[in-house]
């Protein structure tokens, strides 16, 4: 080994100390030797760029900045990479949790994966009472309707919407207390349920029916004219029918009354005017002696 | 399959065959190094009759039709994105094929990175800086293109042969590219 190879072998030791310092200034080598000290030389070159590559995206790492990408063909940092990875997939997981979607299911990262999980479990259980919650309190336990609070929010928020014409029925269930006085309470709730299911039936899906009494259901039908509003209860007429074809130990009957609201800010004289209907409904009924009649009222 | 069929042949579901019927004592299952040795002596008959970058599309091509009817007969496309992927994962994970995770997702312009880990194709293979995954490239093109409609375009950026430990893919429509 000549002086020449001696320098550049002191020089290149010098450039892996300051490496392992964690200085990674390259050396201005003094000049080449024999190819064997050249090609170590390449090699030791090529490492420190790679360790400052690598010590550059564990900081950024570090900080959380995983929008730098790790350096390519760099296998000093394999491990990172696999952690830069599932860090990534671990954000675009947490953001789709953010906007709701709690099947999201973390593996692969030890103990983090069984609490993040059990996280996800604690917040899907508490979206389920939370359902659960709402469920309850804007619908009728007993026909699984929406209750009257329910219909009167509808109703205010309907009455700003672009959904005009809108009809709304008022319905009375006939004989509901004969019912119950005569084959007691629990078939008189079963009326009621089996009045709602025709009611139900008769209806489309976004249409608004709810229970707001004892034997009061109110139906709001969006974007409803007063000829399609008499469909509905036709529907509802064989519905009712059909079920008093079917039963004898008690009748269904529905006092129905509809008023429809051209435009907005006039749908609570609407719903006044279908209650009015709804009971000249009903005495015309007990009049002609219908099925159901309220002999009692 | 008669000889006369084969000239015209038609890849369908139903040609993978009932190996509960043909296999009832080996299973439904093989080693890794099995498929292994299917591919890669294919791509080399393929690289040596038609050149590597014919060989590399035949594959990509191969692997398109399989996600193809993979996505057709294994998928419910019906799921909104994340119950797709999900499911996907699912699948991937139980056919032992690989672990698929999403680490970018723009859902407006379909812009997809996704990363496959312990890749049935190419994890453990020597170092050789290059990507080998053509055949999912293909695969993870044609699931896309029967969920979103859109033919996509799919690029492996970095791979296990590579030097990278995880597969990662880039993937977006065919058009959005050419604009």
């Amino acid at each position: 080994m000549n002086e020449q190879e001696r320098c550049l072998l002191r020089e290149l030791t010098e450039q892996l100390a300051r490496a392992v310092r964690g200085n990674f200034t390259e050396i201005a080598l003094s000049g080449s030797g024999g190819p064997e000290v050249d090609a170590l030389a390449d090699m030791i070159a090529k490492l420190v760029g790679e360790m400052k590559e690598a010590q550059e995206f564990i900081a950024a790492l570090s900080l959380g900045r995983l929008d730098v990408d790790p350096p390519r063909r760099n296998h000093l940092i394999s491990s990172f990479k696999q952690l830069h990875s599932n860090l990534r997939h671990l954000t675009w997981q947490t953001q789709q949790i953010a906007a709701g979607d709690l099947n999201q299911r973390v593996d692969f990262l030890g103990e983090f994966s069984v609490a993040f999980n059990s996280l996800i479990a604690s917040l899907r259980e508490k979206r389920l009472a939370e359902d659960r919650l709402r469920y309850v309190s804007n619908h009728d336990p007993l026909t699984d309707l929406y209750n009257r609070s329910y219909f009167t929010e509808e109703m205010e928020r309907i009455e700003r919407g672009r959904r005009f014409p809108v009809s709304i029925m008022l319905a009375d269930l006939d004989g509901l207390k004969r019912v119950n006085d005569t084959l007691g309470h629990a078939v008189g709730d079963r009326l009621i349920q089996q009045a709602a299911q025709v009611i139900r039936q008769a209806v489309r899906g976004d249409d608004v029916v709810a229970r707001i009494g004892g034997d009061e259901f109110a139906i709001i039908l969006p974007g409803t004219d007063t000829a399609t509003a008499n469909e509905v209860r036709n529907r509802i007429r064989k519905g009712e029918e059909l079920f008093n074809l079917e039963n004898d130990s008690y009748l269904i009957g529905i006092s129905i009354g509809i008023d429809t609201a051209e435009q907005g800010g006039s749908l609570t004289e609407a719903l006044r005017n279908a209650d009015k209907k709804m009971y000249e409904d009903k005495f015309a009924r007990k009049q002609a002696g219908g099925p159901g009649r309220k002999e009692d009222e | 399959m008669t000889k006369e069929e084969r000239t015209a042949y038609h890849f369908k579901w139903e040609d993978l065959g009932d190996i509960a019927l043909g296999r009832p004592n080996l299973g439904d299952t093989t080693k890794v190094a099995v498929y292994r040795l299917m591919q890669y002596t294919l791509r080399d008959v393929l690289a040596t009759r038609y050149g590597q970058e014919t060989a590399c599309d035949i594959l990509r091509e191969a692997g398109k039709l399989a996600g193809t009817e993979f996505c057709k007969n294994s998928l419910n496309t019906e799921l909104d994105f994340n119950g797709f992927i999900a499911e996907l994962q699912d699948q991937l994970r139980m056919l032992n094929v690989g672990i698929l995770r999403v680490e970018k997702a723009n859902l407006e312009n379909l812009e997809l990175v996704m990363t496959v880990a312990e890749d049935l194709d190419c994890s453990g293979l020597p170092v050789f800086d290059e990507t080998v995954c053509e055949y999912d490239e293909g695969f993870i093109a044609g699931v896309l293109q029967v969920y979103t409609g859109k033919e996509f375009h799919v690029r492996e950026v970095d791979c296990w042969a590579s030097g990278e430990r995880t597969c990662r893919f880039d993937a977006r429509p065919v058009e959005e590219r050419s604009l």
